[in-house]
């Protein structure tokens, strides 16, 4: 969430581009292989798992999931 | 952990959010509050999570961590005194949808602070282009009604009468509004009050650690819950049939992915967020979410915080479930979060069958309208629903005439409504053949028919499932579509609003004139059907017959 200078209105909505969540600092990004910016996201455990979203639908068998509770969610 | 102590802990906070419900209900104004119930209580600790709520609205439990932590992050807790009650409706902040209005109290015990009493309610009018809050054409956020971000209406147990000004000016009933905003006070209050006298009963230190196991109880039980599951990758797809703008189906997509104790529900798959106001926001979709999961987890298991810790919501930005501002969004919260919930359960039952249910009528046949009572020459708001069929069950038939999957709200007395608006109900009845075939059919839907009795009468409806009907499960049939029909004095014919007023949806509009004599027929969907039909026992047929129900 990006507020005016006075605090008084918002100015962006800034969330989560993979699970959605407000984000109230500047949130985390990474750079792909074409030198894009990509973010904000809240968690590394997001951008891990908005990095494995082909591989997921490749993979045959369950997935295995690292657990997000060490990191940022509420 | 003394396990005597925390169930005796978990209860009474139960009991202490309970109790704030009652006296919610028993000082309210409206009839969305005192005979619905449209509303939530609970307890939350120091850092936002929620410690028990009340067997209200589900609609509102899950998301109620989220809607306390964004009011902390823009009024922090260094500039809360004892005695300060905050308010907050935006949903695009936090919020569920615009109506819903949070309100929590810190509680300090000796100036220390020991978390939130929490009361969240379905405030039943609140400014916007229609009377009652529920636009069906609305296009974007400003269109339905006032958006109230996070402040003080009270300062150290002081009105903070700006803020009360602006928003009695904002909406078309500040008598009954603020006599609601009155009954969500109390019930803060009584929550602290009550709060206070547990942590007073067990020590502060005490009641922090009970509180803490609690949690971590209702993970541990969520986690074993989860761990019983097979892994995998469970997909499942269902529709809101179109958007009260637009004839367009949009699809609610989620692929719940299962490992060892875990669950990842994943919505990337859904359709984009729509034009028109049935977008849901975060919190709808996280509410959604765990209300599919705790309807297919043990029962007991604490309903705190603890119990979602090892539940993630993949919604990202700009999807039906996770709309961007300054999206319309009132709609998402009271039928696209059913239809989100059904869709986690369609998933997850492919994985545990013996757990999975077929779906409700999946609509709460959102009726809004606003008139002059000649009786009382006052201007009469009022936000109604009827119950729909509820989906059938491994070991039963759906319930009928009973409040969606979110709502666990309970229709409005015919006396009662009658009473306080200027309308005559001519008829009231189960649709007889309406639940979806099955072992175990789905419940019935509704259906009545309504008198006009004023000139100015103003009609909004927010309703789905006329077109796409609710699914069966495990070779059930389909529960029956619902409908809304319009009848003018001069008529013999009942029509669709489209017939009648050139709307784009029969499901969803704004606003159609209504003169005395002039009739609505609401008809509400029936549940879904679980097994196959042929499995059905012969003694259930010939109950069904005897009873008229098919």
């Amino acid at each position: 969430m990006k507020y005016s200078a006075n605090g008084l209105y918002v100015e962006e909505y800034r969330k989560c581009i993979n699970c959605g969540e407000l984000i109230y600092d500047e949130g985390l990004f990474f750079t792909d292989e074409d030198g894009t910016r990509i973010g904000p996201f809240s968690s590394a455990w997001d951008m891990e798992w908005y990095k494995g979203r082909e591989a997921r639908q490749n993979a045959k068998g369950p997935v295995l999931i690292k657990d997000w509770r060490s990191e940022t969610q509420s | 952990m003394n396990l005597v102590d925390m169930n005796i802990v978990d209860r009474r906070l139960k009991s202490i959010a309970e109790e704030m419900g009652i006296v919610l209900m028993k000082t309210s104004y409206s009839t969305i509050f005192n005979e619905g119930r449209d509303f939530t209580c609970g307890v939350a600790d120091e850092s936002c999570e929620l410690l028990a709520s009340a067997d209200f609205q589900p609609a509102q439990v899950g998301g109620m961590p989220l809607v306390v932590s964004s009011i902390i992050k823009e009024i922090p807790l260094s500039e809360m005194d004892e005695g300060d009650v905050m308010i907050h409706n935006d949903p695009f902040r936090g919020g569920m949808h615009t109506p819903e209005h949070t309100l929590i109290k810190p509680v300090f015990f000796e100036g220390e602070f020991f978390g939130f009493s929490v009361a969240i309610g379905h405030i039943a009018e609140v400014g916007g282009m229609v009377p009652g809050g529920f636009p069906g054409e609305a296009t974007e956020v400003y269109q339905e009604g006032l958006r109230v971000p996070p402040v003080k209406i009270q300062a150290r147990g002081k009105d903070v009468e700006p803020v009360w000004k602006i928003m009695l000016a904002n909406h078309r009933t500040p008598r009954q509004n603020h006599g609601d905003f009155r009954a969500l006070i109390s019930a803060v209050n009584r929550g602290e009050s009550r709060i206070l006298e547990l942590i007073r009963e067990y020590g502060p230190d005490r009641y922090r650690e009970i509180c803490n196991d609690l949690k971590d109880y209702a993970e541990r039980r969520m986690r074993a819950e989860i761990a019983s599951i097979p892994d995998g990758v469970y997909s499942f797809e269902d529709y809101m049939e179109d958007d009260g703008v637009t004839d367009q189906a949009y699809k609610i997509a989620v692929d719940v992915y299962v490992s060892q104790d875990k669950i990842v529900a994943d919505f990337s798959r859904t359709d984009n967020q729509s034009r028109g106001p049935i977008n849901a926001v975060l919190s709808v979709a996280w509410s959604a979410t765990y209300n599919a999961i705790l309807h297919l987890t043990d029962p007991q298991i604490p309903r705190n915080s603890g119990a979602f810790r090892p539940i993630k919501i993949v919604a990202p930005p700009g999807k039906l479930v996770n709309a961007d501002f300054p999206a319309a969004e009132v709609g998402g919260n009271t039928e696209t979060h059913i239809r989100i919930c059904h869709t986690v359960v369609g998933a997850l039952g492919q994985a545990i069958p013996e757990r999975a249910f077929a779906p409700d009528g999946g609509t709460h046949s959102n009726f809004l309208f606003g008139a002059t009572d000649e009786r009382t020459g006052n201007y009469a708001v009022c936000y109604d629903f009827t119950g729909a069929g509820w989906g059938g069950r491994p070991v039963a038939d759906g319930h009928n005439a009973t409040n969606c999957i979110n709502g666990n709200s309970r229709m409005n007395p015919v006396e009662v409504f009658e009473t306080r608006f200027p309308w005559r109900i001519e008829s009231l009845g189960l649709i007889p053949g309406s639940g979806g075939d099955g072992e175990y059919r789905g419940g019935l839907g509704v259906n009545k028919v309504l008198t006009c009795l004023s000139d100015d009468m103003e009609v909004s409806f927010m309703s789905d499932r006329q077109k796409i009907a609710p699914w069966g499960i495990g070779g059930g049939g389909e529960g029956q579509n619902g409908s809304v029909l319009i009848r003018r004095n001069s008529s013999p014919d009942f029509v669709t609003a489209c017939e009648d007023s050139n709307k784009t949806s029969a499901s969803k509009f704004n606003r159609i004139g209504f003169r005395k004599g002039d009739q609505i027929s609401i008809s509400s969907p029936g549940g879904g059907g679980y097994g196959d039909p042929q499995d059905r026992s012969a003694e259930h047929r010939a109950r069904d017959k005897d009873e008229g129900w098919v």
